[in-house]
């Protein structure tokens, strides 16, 4: 669950409050948040796994490596967190209670191509270089202990258990921001200050732009979904119509006679 | 000199096949470390140019594993047929069209700089069957594609000669095995699109006693034909569930995610849907490979693909009972196998394309704690036997990385199957929580009545792969399972094998290292 705006504006705070505490209240929308805090986790891990291996200075990669198994084991944390809040509301049958799993026919997964820190994706840790890459870390966890602050919060009185879980998250948080700061000191008290002065502005405005743009992509998916609902019912009904009595055929068919060659979409 | 970039549609894995006959080809995901990684795979496309010795400027074409206006025509047919209840459906799979994929061209165009005219485009299917005939090195075969869907088409019979492929006969969505085996994955609480080996794996602890229900839900047609029940499975929506009413009513509730999985003990209901839903996979599937032994009586050979064909149980049916003197499954059965295919089509080339075309194991040797690199043909076993006999696991990457989910070349993670819960170990080593899931016994064949009950009758179709066979009580104890097995046969495997069992001591001592990987 990433939140649209920076904590600092009161109002987005407030909503953010209510709309988060609102996801905790409901069991169902609680569940499908564990696992959606899961994978996101697991994303991360995956990624610092990546970079690691690619980590030339051995303090470093030493750090990057429990960082990267922090990720994973938190994911694990919440999964099993997941696990037992499904035991606990034993969902029945009911189409209604069922987890709302997307399902694509095309096999397709739409994501917004960011990493689960909320950076664009594609390969961040080549493209990016050393100092970069731990600017990016650092801006990240610092990001991270703010939200799950924010859901230990929303959590502490009502859900225990899953309070525990960001608890201990919180502690490797704090480790992950320590570590990356002292790296990024070690290069300014090495002549390259400016290097990792850029490096943070870069990474905090490009953690902006990745959220603007999540925001406008899903200001915008839900509006044009709102439109093509509408369309579905305004201008698809007589052509829906007619479909309905033309029921495909079952069975094996001659192949399509309308190869138009390898240039054709169609 | 030509050069075709295969893609797979929706972005996911890229292929590379010149006239040098360079062949390379890797998913996305790994490079990413995401199973199913669908973006674009930029990552796998720069790593085959760079492996190829070209730039994008000197590919001929760009093919698509995939006719987007043709599956565009599906999805907007399918919610005009389903109307009113694909309205939800609807604005979904439109939003992503007319968002996304429908301007694949100039999509694949503006992230490799290459001239829209030179984007091409193949159906799935053709893809498909050509990487199927080239993988397993026929110049003449039948292959039949069972797939969940491409375009329009599910199951293709077709026919590859001389390096072009023609689709004798196909079958059309919503009629498909593959969505079917996602739906019942689904059913069964797991993701569908990406777990559906449950089907196989899980089923193996269970008994096929919802099969007749099933078979009322897929019905047989003439000529190994089949029809889906459309309340049962419900794919024209395009919903959330890819399931219906009227599964439940056959099968019972459905399990969500989450809840305890009956696979053992005196409930074994999820155990037994899954193989219920196996064993009518395999019975269609084999159907549809008699059908189309009959329309290509000459032909020996017949090679399996799409997404069913990952499932090794149900290519060992089809191999024992479609009539063919010889089935061959693709190693690269799933979507990564069409990108190369969609190459291979671009490129209109027939040779042998081996399964191994990823990065090599010795390129990233270094990024690996503890790894280290063994040399010749006598060390590699040796060490591989001395430290499975000291009771570890051992992972063993060697060459090229293999194409495809299934493919089992090239990483390989061993332990010593003499130790009771052998299986539970690996399976906790690699973080695959699920008991469940399967690991396969390497053994030579010659040796196979050691460790497995073979019968009689099994014994022409278990040396050349394709039976299926028990595991005796010393296997079973590390498999911690006593479910039949199928058999699939790898010389190559066989040989290394051979090697390692040299090294360790006579299976009669009850010593002897069998491997289970």
């Amino acid at each position: 669950m990433r939140r649209s705006f920076p904590l600092a504006f009161p109002l987005a705070r407030s909503l953010a409050r209510r709309r988060d505490r609102a996801a905790w209240a409901d069991p169902r929308r609680r569940l499908l948040t564990l696992e959606s805090f899961a994978a996101t986790e697991e994303d991360g891990g995956q990624d610092l796994v990546a970079a690691a291996r690619r980590v030339t200075d051995p303090d470093l990669r030493a750090h990057v490596e429990r960082h990267a198994a922090d990720e994973l084991r938190h994911a694990r944390m919440f999964r099993d967190r997941a696990r037992e809040v499904a035991a606990e509301l034993a969902l029945s049958e009911d189409a209604g209670e069922r987890p709302d799993r997307p399902y694509d026919l095309s096999r397709g997964r739409p994501g917004l191509e960011q990493d689960a820190h909320g950076f664009f994706s594609g390969g961040l840790y080549d493209e990016l270089g050393e100092v970069e890459y731990v600017a990016m870390l650092h801006v990240a966890e610092s990001r991270a202990a703010d939200l799950f602050a924010h859901h230990l919060d929303l959590v502490r009185g009502d859900d225990p258990a899953t309070a525990e879980v960001f608890e201990a998250i919180l502690r490797d948080e704090k480790y992950h921001m320590a570590y990356t700061a002292r790296f990024l000191e070690r290069w300014e008290g090495e002549g390259r200050a400016g290097e990792v002065a850029r490096a943070l502005r870069s990474a905090r405005s490009s953690r902006a732009m990745a959220n603007w743009r999540a925001l406008g992509l899903r200001s915008g998916a839900g509006f044009g979904k709102a439109m093509l609902w509408v369309a579905y019912w305004v201008l698809v009904t007589p052509f829906a119509l007619v479909g309905r009595l033309q029921q495909p055929a079952s069975g094996w068919q001659a192949p399509a006679e309308r190869d138009a060659g390898l240039e054709s979409q169609a | 000199m030509t050069a075709f970039l295969g893609l797979s549609a929706f972005h996911r894995d890229a292929a590379v096949d010149d006239e040098r006959r360079r062949r390379v080809a890797v998913q996305e995901e790994r490079f990413s470390g995401k199973p199913g990684d669908a973006s674009f795979p930029r990552r796998s496309v720069r790593w085959c140019l760079d492996e190829a010795g070209l730039r994008a400027g000197d590919l001929d074409g760009v093919v698509v594993s995939q006719k987007p206006l043709r599956t565009f025509e599906r999805l907007l047919a399918s919610h005009l047929e389903e109307f009113p209840r694909s309205a939800r459906g609807f604005a979904r799979a439109m939003f992503l069209w007319l968002g996304d994929r429908l301007w694949m061209r100039s999509r694949v165009a503006q992230e490799l700089e290459v001239e829209a005219k030179r984007v091409l485009f193949c159906e799935h299917a053709r893809a498909h069957a050509a990487s199927a005939a080239f993988a397993a090195g026929l110049d003449d075969a039948a292959v039949l594609v069972l797939d969940d869907v491409g375009e329009w088409t599910t199951t293709a019979q077709c026919r590859v000669r001389a390096g072009a492929v023609e689709v004798l006969a196909e079958m059309r969505f919503p009629d498909s095995l593959g969505l079917v085996a996602s739906a019942i994955t689904q059913y069964l609480g797991f993701v569908p699109g990406q777990d559906e080996e449950v089907l196989g794996a899980l089923g193996a602890h269970g008994a096929p006693r919802m099969l007749e229900h099933l078979r009322e839900l897929v019905v047989p047609l003439d000529r190994g034909a089949f029809r889906v029940d459309r309340r049962a499975f419900p794919f024209r929506r395009g919903g959330d569930l890819a399931y219906g009413d009227a599964l439940v009513e056959a099968l019972g509730p459905a399990r969500a995610s989450g809840q305890p999985l009956l696979a053992s003990g005196d409930d074994t209901r999820h155990a037994d849907v899954a193989a219920s839903a196996h064993a009518l996979l395999a019975e269609r599937a084999v159907d549809a490979a008699r059908a189309l032994r009959e329309r290509v009586a000459d032909v020996p050979d017949l090679a399996l693909t799409g997404f069913l064909a990952q499932d090794a149980r149900i290519v060992a049916r089809v191999a024992e009972q479609s009539g063919f003197e010889r089935v061959h499954a693709a190693p690269y059965a799933d979507d990564a196998g069409a990108a190369l295919g969609a190459a291979l089509v671009g490129a209109q080339g027939a040779a042998f394309v081996g399964p191994l075309l990823g990065p090599r194991a010795e390129d990233d040797l270094g990024e690996h704690e503890g790894a280290k690199e063994l040399d010749g043909a006598d060390e590699v076993p040796r060490r591989i036997a001395e430290r499975l006999e000291r009771g570890e696991l051992v992972g063993w990457a060697r060459g090229r990385l293999a194409l495809g989910r299934g493919a089992l070349g090239g990483r390989i993670a061993l332990a010593s199957a003499s130790e009771e819960g052998a299986r539970a170990r690996l399976l906790d080593a690699l973080q695959l929580g699920e008991s469940w899931r399967e690991c396969f016994v390497l053994a030579p064949a010659e040796r196979a009545d050691e460790w497995f009950d073979v019968p009689p009758a099994a014994r022409p179709a278990a040396a050349r792969g394709g039976a299926v066979v028990r595991p005796r009580d010393s296997i079973a104890r590390a498999l911690n399972a006593a479910s039949p097995a199928p058999v699939r046969r790898n010389p190559s495997r066989a040989a290394r094998h051979q090697g390692i069992s040299r090294l360790t001591p006579d299976p009669s001592s009850k010593s002897y290292d069998p491997i289970a990987k």
